[in-house]
């Protein structure tokens, strides 16, 4: 449907529409929109008082505590604004690997899925892509569901490929990052661990508000497919180790993949971040809406 | 230097066959994975090997080493080491005391006769026996012709007035007990001075 993927039904969509992104402190917006924003403002939400000055609104005098002191009081609201909303989607080659369990399409489909329900509760979002080939979409914010549409065709034209620093990748990317805001992490996260947590240890240096999803293929996690005497090689850095894989070696592998996403998921609870893993052999759809709050959302 | 079984070396030929195996061992399938992090930890992991070219393995030189010495011990190789060993016998008796016309005892021109001896020869090792007070090796053999000499120096004759008993001992008996103990029980007997 309009050149989204097919898992996006109209009833989907209109699922993702009752959810909004949440987030664990106030961040400022570009405009009027559905978040608290640490801005004085208009909203119902009381921020404080102060002492009421010649030309201010005295609608907003507080009579009942002149009441208590004889002083006049104005009160202050919280302004609502929109909420800033980066997607930094992995297109680097190891999100192409194993070609069957269609990584990187699974990526792109989370990235619109989230972008889809910050689009639709009027929120901006900018779509960040780290390596990768093709034509990427521009780094710029993006405001109204309907953009959805551009988003998708954009980020149709990325091919996974290449490899990357994560860290290094990030740590570039923040310094054309001005204002704080949610951030998603949409990877398979399968490189050092230091190189994870320094990545993502950035957003909470810069007090962003962290998700990292991490996707990793059914084949890949699960070692099927490897038999035998085989030479594997990195897709990204051409490392080549010969193995020997037997029941006992792809369960340790197995084991192995395992324990790297629970040290990724552990080293982000820890920090108050949130984690998401999805294996591709998941329903795209229930996952997403099974996974709401792991994934930072609510309804 | 020589070998005691040269027909050994034919096992040599292993070698060549060796390498061609190592070239023609069957190549593994190669599998693209996003990452080789896990792979790491396995315990099946063995050492990368050529993928078409032939790479160095550690494995393979190490074979081709214990191969060679194998063949090279059954081949029986063996070692001639070319020395020419000297036994000097010297006796030291009273009666190399007499005196020559030259003015020297017998025994000062015997020491001066076998200095002169054992810088002619290339002697690799010099063995110095005395018969007085009992036939007895002085030292330890030497290994250089000026450590023999000065072992010749430190040759003292004995009073004229001790007759050794035992000295008609051979010198090839001396020297076949060169390697025993030598006892050291001496057997004197004095005979009236003239």
């Amino acid at each position: 449907m309009f050149g989204l993927p097919e898992d996006f039904t109209p009833q989907f969509l209109a699922r993702l529409e009752e959810l909004r992104i949440r987030t664990r402190r106030q961040y400022p917006g570009m405009g009027k929109g559905a978040h608290l924003s640490p801005k004085r403002g208009s909203s119902l939400e009381f921020s404080d008082y102060r002492h009421y000055s010649t030309g201010d609104d005295f609608r907003y005098i507080d009579w009942g505590l002149y009441a208590r002191t004889d002083k006049y009081y104005i009160k202050l609201f919280k302004e609502e604004e929109d909420l800033l909303t980066y997607i930094f989607l992995d297109a680097s080659a190891s999100m192409r690997y194993p070609a069957e369990d269609r990584k990187f399409e699974k990526a792109v489909m989370i990235a619109l899925a989230l972008a889809y329900v910050a689009l639709a509760s009027g929120d901006r979002v900018m779509i960040r892509i780290l390596a990768g080939a093709g034509d990427h979409p521009e780094p710029v914010f993006v405001h109204g569901r309907h953009r959805i549409v551009e988003l998708a065709r954009k980020l149709g034209e990325v091919e996974p490929g290449g490899r990357y620093d994560f860290a290094q990748a990030l740590a570039r990317e923040m310094l054309s990052i001005r204002r704080a805001g949610k951030v998603f992490v949409i990877s398979d996260f399968l490189m050092m661990l230091n190189s994870v947590t320094k990545g993502l240890g950035l957003f909470m240096a810069a007090s962003m508000d962290l998700t990292a999803v991490q996707v990793l293929g059914e084949r890949e996690l699960k070692g099927q497919g490897l038999d035998g005497d085989i030479e594997v090689v990195d897709s990204e850095s051409g490392e080549r180790l010969r193995v020997a894989i037997g029941a006992r070696e792809r369960e340790q592998y197995r084991q192995t993949m395992m324990r790297l996403t629970r040290e990724i998921r552990s080293f982000c609870l820890k920090r108050g971040l949130h984690y998401s893993l999805y294996v591709t052999d998941q329903e795209f759809q229930s996952f997403f809406l099974r996974a709401v709050t792991e994934l930072g959302l609510a309804h | 230097m020589g070998l005691l079984y040269p027909g050994a070396l034919v096992f040599f030929a292993i070698v060549p066959a060796l390498v061609l195996a190592y070239l023609a061992r069957e190549r593994p399938s190669r599998v693209t994975v996003s990452s080789v992090i896990a792979f790491r930890a396995l315990r099946g992991l063995r050492k990368e090997r050529f993928g078409g070219r032939p790479r160095l393995d550690w494995m393979f030189l190490v074979e081709v080493v214990l191969l060679s010495m194998a063949v090279l011990a059954m081949a029986g190789p063996y070692l001639v080491r070319k020395s020419t060993p000297i036994a000097v016998v010297i006796d030291n008796s009273a009666a190399m005391q007499a005196k020559l016309d030259s003015g020297f005892t017998r025994f000062e021109d015997a020491i001066g006769k076998l200095e002169r001896k054992l810088s002619a020869t290339d002697a690799t090792e010099t063995t110095i026996f005395v018969t007085t007070p009992a036939p007895h090796r002085i030292a330890p053999p030497f290994d250089s012709e000026p450590e023999a000499q000065i072992a010749l120096r430190g040759i003292r004759s004995p009073a004229p007035s001790i007759v050794l008993r035992n000295r008609s001992r051979s010198s090839a008996q001396l020297i076949a007990r060169s390697s025993a103990p030598i006892s050291s029980t001496p057997n004197f007997s004095s005979v009236p001075s003239s």
